[in-house]
């Protein structure tokens, strides 16, 4: 397969607001320390919609929205892939406690908000975008299922693609059997040919070998990394920390190799290389 | 728009409210007997037809799979022992490897069902849920696809597609990609979706539930009727000299409108529609029939209709099989898909069910009988919430 090109990243996360907030952290040259979120704002949307995001929609947006902003590619032609392994459970609870009722009544807006691809139709309402748009699950492989599905047809049709990985913390009841530590959002924008301002060139394999998933030294990262699946990630934004410095692997080999967990049996082997 | 290389459709099967495998289908679409019934479904109090599969209810999944037991993973259950299906993906296992078939299914709510039943169950004090409730291997997305894989024994890329109810209809469009980019080499593609109260009592909120039988392109079209279904396909790169159904063109698009209400001018509808034909070489004149999306809300079907006219004229044969199936949400565009492989494969354009006249307003070809004679290429079209639409175009290889 022929590579592809990273050409930009968007973050939202408790203490890692933005790429440019992160990079110290991503760098190791600053220890992770959890901050509060700040509330999100999708700026890029008509009123209406602006109002009736909800929070995970909101988290989603952010991430995508700075990534399309440092990036050269024009929003109405890049295709999206959304992936998030829990999606809007603020919504479900809500749906579910009132259909616990005799006779529910089910608000609308929460009911048409609680559609796995709600964040994909928001954003293409923001960036006025008619291009293709699917929105994935995987569990915990989540944020690989979306990487390697971008990256298929980014490859295969020559394409511009976002792909973003999200999730947040589920309310109660639903936090005990599915405990997520923080929200957490990060956005590529992957381009078919060399584009400019590239942060890497990537190429995707997927390992049946037995081989250890990348793990962070930083235990507040590395607990960040195990209680959110789009945060499984981390070990490919901080390889991409270190290519935006031109610097090189901790080894000292311009190839750096990011291997990130996928599914039972299975790794995805993420190779990058400098543009 | 670059073309691409048609996908042998190796093996297929069907499971509806319409019955279970490919004859039952085939059955009754030929006799016109629906699968839709007045509306039986537990804690559902709205006056409404589905189209429910019969004996879900008494059907728990045991031994090694009891942790997936919720109504959507007995349906695919269900859906997976028809047809020979097993046997067919088991032959491919051998001769491609386990690692080496990907998993593409469409669900738009997976196993919601079981998490509003646990809901009934929360404890009255700490409104914990009941331990019973297994998150993961019922609610969750991927449990779906998850469950599919491990009952076929495959080990290649796997996901959970969830775009509303185009769903199943982009896991022939993933599952082209990740053959063609070399994640895998052959896919089972396809879609569950099962009845539960978020939906039902979703779109009456949204007023969109029809009290009778749905009756597409009809005046007095009122709205849906809501069907659960589970379908699946085996899809493989054709040898030299292979014949049968093929995947021949997508196309993939999105409103960048409204989330419910359909683009006004259909342009979404459109886009998808014309990419299908492109990634093909294929032109209008070519199609021999068309499966509509035709969900018999009024907005929705006078959209399609602006759509087809613009893309094919008025002499297409089309219909929506939504009176037969009911809308089976995330699992449309695979049991849509399935019916077209049934009509190409012998030779005959099923009706638009239910709808005794056609709007006025509108002007798409519409069956209101159906039409005998040979199918080559079918148009398939399926669109979401979000504006997200997926438009299939099969054929047969030669």
């Amino acid at each position: 397969m022929n590579p592809v090109f990273i050409n930009s990243v968007g973050l939202a996360a408790p203490g890692l607001m933005g790429w440019g907030e992160a990079l110290p952290v991503l760098l190791s040259e600053q220890g992770y320390r959890p901050a509060g979120m700040p509330k999100l704002v999708p700026a890029m949307l008509p009123s209406n919609e602006r109002r009736r995001a909800t929070r995970t929609i909101r988290l989603a947006l952010q991430a995508c929205q700075e990534a399309m902003e440092k990036s050269p590619y024009r929003a109405e032609k890049v295709s999206s892939v959304f992936t998030s392994s829990d999606g809007d459970t603020e919504l479900l609870d809500s749906l579910c406690t009132a259909l616990a009722k005799e006779n529910p009544v089910l608000s609308p807006f929460e009911f048409h908000n609680s559609v796995h691809n709600a964040p994909a139709g928001y954003w293409a309402i923001a960036t006025g975008s008619h291009s293709a748009s699917t929105s994935l699950c995987g569990f915990d492989g989540s944020f690989s299922c979306g990487l390697i599905d971008a990256v298929a047809q980014v490859a295969v049709e020559s394409t511009p693609v976002m792909m973003v990985a999200y999730d947040q913390p589920l309310p109660p009841p639903l936090d005990a059997k599915r405990p997520l530590v923080a929200p957490f959002a990060a956005a590529f924008l992957i381009g078919p040919q060399p584009g400019e301002g590239d942060l890497a060139q990537a190429r995707l394999r997927i390992s049946t070998a037995p081989e250890e998933e990348d793990v962070l030294h930083d235990p507040e990262l590395e607990r960040l990394r195990l209680g959110n699946p789009a945060a499984r990630g981390l070990p490919l934004l901080m390889a991409l920390a270190r290519k935006t410095q031109g610097g090189n692997s901790q080894d000292g080999n311009s190839q750096e190799r990011v291997t990130l967990p996928y599914q039972n049996g299975s790794r995805l082997i993420v190779e990058l290389a400098p543009c | 728009m670059t073309l691409m290389r048609p996908l042998k459709i190796s093996s297929y099967t069907l499971t509806s409210g319409l019955g279970r495998g490919r004859e039952a289908t085939l059955r009754g679409l030929r006799e016109e007997t629906t699968g839709l019934r007045p509306n039986d479904f537990e804690h559902a109090h709205m006056e409404t037809w589905i189209g429910r599969v019969d004996d879900l209810e008494d059907q728990a999944l045991n031994g090694e799979f009891s942790q997936f037991d919720c109504r959507n993973n007995r349906l695919a259950k269900l859906g997976l022992d028809q047809d020979g299906f097993r046997e067919d993906v088991a032959a491919a296992r051998r001769k491609y490897g386990t690692a080496r078939i990907g998993v593409f299914i469409g669900t738009s709510t997976s196993g919601n069902n079981q998490l509003e039943l646990a809901y009934r169950r929360r404890d009255p004090d700490t409104g914990e849920l009941p331990a019973d409730f297994l998150y993961e291997t019922t609610l969750n997305m991927y449990s779906a696809p998850r469950f599919v894989r491990e009952s076929l024994g495959l080990e290649g890329p796997t996901q959970a597609i969830s775009t509303a109810c185009s769903s199943s209809a982009k896991a022939f469009s993933a599952a082209y990609r990740y053959i063609e980019a070399g994640f895998c080499d052959a896919a089972v593609v396809g879609g569950v979706d099962s009845l539960c109260l978020t939906t039902l009592y979703g779109f009456n909120s949204l007023n969109l539930v029809a009290p009778n039988p749905c009756c597409p392109w009809d005046p007095n079209r009122d709205g849906i009727n809501i069907g659960e279904a589970a379908g699946f396909a085996l899809l493989e790169k054709p040898s030299p000299g292979d014949r049968g159904l093929a995947l021949m063109g997508y196309g993939e698009s999105s409103d960048a409108h409204h989330m419910t209400a359909p683009h006004p001018e259909g342009l979404g509808a459109m886009i998808s529609m014309k990419d299908a034909l492109a990634r093909a070489n294929a032109k209008p004149g070519d199609v021999s029939y068309i499966n509509l999306h035709g969900t018999a809300t009024p907005s929705n079907d006078a959209l399609e209709d602006k759509a087809v006219v613009e893309v094919f004229g008025t002499g297409t044969p089309c219909s929506s099989t939504k009176g037969w199936t009911g809308h089976t949400l995330g699992a449309a565009g695979i049991s849509e898909s399935i019916i077209s492989f049934l009509a190409m494969e012998n030779g005959f354009m099923p009706k638009s069910l239910n709808t005794r006249e056609v709007d006025s307003s509108l002007h798409a070809n519409i069956l209101l009988r159906e039409k005998e004679g040979p199918v080559n290429l079918t148009m398939n079209n399926s669109f979401g919430f979000g504006g997200n639409n997926c438009s299939l175009l099969f054929g047969k290889l030669n």
